[in-house]
């Protein structure tokens, strides 16, 4: 069986309820695999082997966005951050919430206190 | 416009938009949709857990990890749920519904967003036949300022799942699509919930981050009128009021499936099967207080509205939220506490 996916309905129901909104726009940041790939760490994150798949996925999308010359996605630096701290890489860890606040000033308050908590005031 | 009509399929509406006995239409512009997203600047975005309100759905994660890449494409900035929610566990604040009541002003000073989203999943339906499989899901957002605690955009979508037998499938196809929909499984979810998040985000104004930020306030929608303006009173028809007459409790359900993985904004429930209106009230929280809110109407100021004739028509309610009807003959109609004249009022027959 052939599954399809579409976000908006078949052409005729788009015109019926709602149109003017159906033109894809030029996507703003390279995402990678990096939905299917949270999915799966969002459900098995306590299992090594998914971390570390995950790891890979989101330093994938990280390098790919640099060599694109795209801003790295929203919360993908802070990701990272948080399922290498979790790996026990801290060190390496801060890097990233560094580069998720350097990217994103609106995440410097919650950043902040995120390394406070887990690093303490040093 | 009969009931008939209304309970036609998609298709056969289609066809009468194309030959001419179309229904009427009303013309909005994005900022005049949503005037207060153009008001608030709001440039990020912190969402919080989806919160289930039905008894059947466990999938509430799927829509949790499927929202940021929609609303960062948006241009917003989303403060990564993974960290947000690890944030909350380690205050131990783990079940939706306290971390949905936590008060703004505390979000506020935790992560200091320009807004907040709430997510509520209020309609699950899921079963099979012999020859099909489905689940169907429906979804409100609100989207609140962070300072001045206001909702500046709701929207509702519906999203669903359709499975069927390809032609020569036979038994085996039987099968697999009545254990696919018994399993439940993460695949399915991951895709239905992504869709229906991207339907709910898609007619969000866009973010800072986006070039059209500001600029897609001159976009034009069109909606099919539901509802008639006359004598100061909006009718609508019977179908809205009662819908298919089944007792109890109805899932909201599409008329008519195509198969695979669709969803959409929901803008007119005529589309659905549905047992009337006043079966669906939710209790929406937002600032700490509960509102009663009817899904088959748009909300500002948390008032219900309905677009007519290219004007946003709020109508009257009791002081519990409740909308009530009025009977005329055998005409239906809401009594009608204000109207909004908008710039494209002109309607189009």
């Amino acid at each position: 069986m052939k599954k399809t996916t579409k976000y908006l309905m078949v052409p005729t129901m788009a015109i019926f309820l709602l149109s003017g909104c159906v033109e894809q726009p030029k996507p703003l940041y390279s995402w990678g695999n990096y939905v299917a790939s949270t999915g799966e760490y969002t459900l098995k994150g306590h299992e090594k082997e998914v971390r570390e798949k995950h790891l890979a996925e989101l330093k994938n999308i990280i390098e790919e966005s640099q060599s694109k010359d795209m801003r790295v996605p929203p919360g993908i630096y802070a990701e990272y951050a948080q399922v290498l701290f979790e790996s026990g890489q801290s060190s390496e860890a801060k890097k990233y919430f560094l580069l998720e606040k350097n990217t994103y000033p609106e995440s410097t308050i919650f950043i902040d206190r995120v390394i406070k908590k887990l690093y303490g005031d040093n | 416009m009969s009931r008939i009509f209304f309970t036609s399929s998609i298709f056969a509406v289609a066809l009468l938009l194309f030959t001419g006995c179309a229904p009427k239409v009303s013309k909005i512009t994005l900022g005049d949709y949503y005037p207060k997203v153009y008001a608030s600047n709001t440039k990020s975005i912190l969402v919080l857990p989806a919160k289930n309100t039905t008894t059947s759905v466990d999938a509430t994660d799927h829509f949790r990890y499927t929202i940021t890449k929609p609303l960062a494409e948006k241009g917003y900035y989303v403060y990564p749920v993974h960290l947000v929610d690890s944030f909350f566990k380690s205050e131990n604040l783990s079940d939706t519904n306290m971390i949905h009541s936590i008060p703004v002003s505390k979000l506020n000073d935790i992560f200091a967003p320009d807004a907040i989203l709430y997510v509520d999943i209020n309609s699950w339906d899921t079963g099979y036949t012999v020859a099909t499989s489905h689940v169907d899901v429906g979804l409100s957002f609100s989207l609140v300022d962070a300072k001045t605690e206001e909702e500046l955009w709701q929207s509702n979508a519906y999203a669903y799942s359709f499975e069927g037998l390809d032609g020569n499938n036979g038994l085996v196809g039987i099968l697999v699509s009545a254990i696919a929909t018994a399993l439940n499984t993460g695949t399915d979810y991951t895709k239905l919930a992504n869709a229906a998040n991207n339907a709910g985000i898609s007619i969000l104004p866009a973010g800072g981050y986006n070039p059209r930020y500001k600029i897609d306030k001159d976009l034009v929608l069109t909606f099919s009128d539901i509802a008639k303006l006359e004598d100061s009173r909006l009718y609508i028809n019977e179908y809205f009021i009662y819908g298919n007459k089944q007792e109890g409790k109805v899932a909201l359900t599409i008329n008519q499936r195509a198969k695979g993985y669709f969803a959409f904004p929901v803008t007119n429930m005529n589309a659905f099967q549905h047992n009337g209106y006043s079966n669906y009230y939710i209790t929406q929280e937002i600032k700490g207080k509960k509102y009663l809110r009817n899904r088959f109407f748009l909300y500002e100021n948390n008032r219900p509205f309905l677009l007519v004739e290219g004007k946003k028509v709020f109508v009257q309610t009791e002081t519990d939220g409740t909308i009530p009807f009025s009977e005329e003959g055998s005409r239906f109609y809401f009594n009608i506490e204000k109207i909004i004249e908008l710039n494209l009022s002109e309607s189009k027959s």
